[in-house]
């Protein structure tokens, strides 16, 4: 299914699309938009948790400079 | 006698054989070319907007240029390209009077999951066109970015930067920068370098979008005074202003059409995209000259190096949309006014409590604006396509293509940026922002042994 879409054994005759995958287009598609958006999802958490980090850490700054 | 004949006739086929295997590769070459001379736009838009940065969100900065290219590639492959064919006659996806457009077409030369969008020994325009365009794609994302750096999440400035190139840009050029276009059959628009259906919708998308994000802290105070808030590095700046230059032989180059193809327009001569005759000779001339109108202009106006510098991206910004038609001092001209009206523009906008860091709305908005509605002004009466009957370019038809480039850039830019700040997902943290973004969330560090010899003013 994944390997090359003709079996001849000869680049002889071969005149158009010859790419890996041929037959299995859509889901190579889908897969590679999914992980498009797994890396978003990611990201979003990361920077999320950064910011999150960046407050705690100026209102113990804030915190001790006060006491 | 016969014999003879039949072999001239053999070799003149074999000869006619090679010609065109040698045009097909040196069209396929062209367009390949101008890829690499096109990311030189953005090595020099991460240079840019690297040294207009402070020195503490240098990184974040790049990664968000390294991150618009990135995401635009595979975007405009899943739909970009298909909107770019699907889409000029309207909402309707009808076929053009060309026949190179509507749902149908667009499925048959821009479907993801089709043989044309792979390796393919059949056709040797498809990928080279796809490359090209995803770089104009590209591009507008690398125009956004600089206006919003130093507050914006980097994950909803992908999300726009997906919005602006592989859809908002998309729809204007379907409309506007295609032969089937309903703005160019119907009003005669002409937009030769894409003044409006690149650089106007880019620029206002990111006036809708800044609207949203709000100033960076500290930009303006309280009492209506603003702020300098310096890039850490002038010279990385003017390097990368100058290496967008370089880049931008490669975007006009890609915006012509390489005769003698089955996808050309003509057999003999070079085209613009809406099939019209033009020469890379005309090219040549126009772009130097508007890129000197622009810095001298600047220049005048200013001294600063910055403003002269943008000045030289603004005047071929001003001259983009009739590069292929004005005589080269006439383009001087106009890119000159652009040239000087630009700082003004700027100052307006800032005025306005607008923080635009790198002055992107002014340079390709405002001056996208200009250049479209130049042609209207100085090159009107040109038959917009070699169709007979073809409607001739027009102030009135500039005019109301420089309307819906407008529309195209800020409402989108504006309605996915507010849904991103409803969703307090478009703006980074206070704290975050006073501390500096590399240092919250980028694992290097930009300048570990420090700028000994920086202004004091790059501590903020």
């Amino acid at each position: 299914m994944f390997g090359a879409p003709f079996d001849t054994g000869s680049w002889e005759g071969v005149t158009e699309s010859y790419y890996a995958g041929a037959g299995g287009e859509l889901i190579w598609l889908i897969i590679s938009i999914v992980l498009c958006g797994v890396a978003l999802v990611a990201g979003q958490v990361h920077e999320g948790v950064a910011y999150k980090n960046a407050a705690r850490e100026t209102n113990k700054v804030d915190h001790n400079s006060n006491s | 006698m016969e014999e003879q004949l039949a072999a001239m006739a053999a070799d003149l086929a074999a000869v006619q054989a090679a010609n065109a295997a040698g045009n097909t590769a040196f069209a396929e070459v062209y367009y390949y070319l101008t890829i690499p001379i096109m990311i030189l736009i953005h090595v020099g838009f991460l240079a840019y907007e690297m040294g207009q940065s402070r020195t503490k969100f240098v990184l974040v900065s790049g990664i968000k240029n390294i991150l618009a290219f990135a995401f635009l590639v595979p975007t405009f492959y899943y739909f970009g390209w298909f909107v770019y064919w699907a889409f000029p006659t309207g909402f309707d996806f009808a076929a053009g009077p060309n026949g190179i457009s509507g749902w149908d077409y667009a499925v048959a030369v821009a479907n993801p999951a089709g043989a044309v969008m792979g390796p393919n020994l059949a056709d040797s325009a498809t990928g080279v066109f796809w490359g090209a365009f995803t770089l104009f794609a590209a591009t507008t994302a690398s125009i956004m970015s600089g206006a919003v750096i130093e507050r914006i999440r980097i994950v909803a400035f992908v999300i726009l930067a997906i919005v602006l190139g592989a859809f908002a840009w998309v729809v204007a050029a379907a409309w506007g920068w295609h032969a089937d276009g309903w703005l160019v059959t119907k009003f005669g628009y002409h937009d030769f370098g894409a003044a409006g259906v690149v650089h106007m919708v880019a620029g206002f998308f990111a006036l809708g979008v800044l609207i949203n994000l709000g100033p960076r802290i500290g930009k303006f105070n309280s009492d209506k005074s603003i702020n300098v808030l310096a890039g850490h590095n002038m010279p990385l700046t003017l390097v990368g202003l100058m290496t967008i230059i370089v880049g931008f032989w490669g975007f006009l180059m890609a915006c012509l059409i390489v005769p003698g193809e089955a996808w050309s327009w003509s057999t003999n001569f070079f085209t613009n995209i809406y099939g019209t005759p033009m020469t890379l000779s005309a090219l040549t001339f126009n772009i130097l000259m508007a890129f000197a109108g622009g810095i001298i202009g600047a220049w005048y106006i200013t001294r600063d190096p910055f403003w002269m510098m943008s000045g030289a991206l603004g005047g071929i910004i001003s001259c983009a949309s009739g590069l292929d038609v004005y005589w080269p001092p006439m383009a001087f001209v106009i890119a000159m006014l652009g040239g000087m009206a630009m700082p003004y523009f700027a100052r307006v906008l800032e005025r306005m409590g607008i923080d635009d860091a790198v002055g992107a709305v002014t340079v390709h908005g405002i001056l996208g604006a200009w250049g479209v509605l130049a042609v209207g002004i100085f090159a009107a009466g040109y038959p917009s396509t070699t169709s007979e009957g073809a409607v001739l370019t027009s102030f009135v038809g500039q005019a109301i293509g420089c309307g819906v480039m407008f529309l195209l850039g800020f409402i989108p830019g504006y309605l996915c940026s507010l849904l991103l700040r409803i969703f307090g997902i478009l703006r980074v943290g206070k704290a975050a922002e006073e501390i500096g973004l590399d240092a919250v969330e980028v694992p290097s560090t930009a300048y570990p042994e420090g700028i000994p010899a920086s202004h004091p003013s790059v501590a903020n």
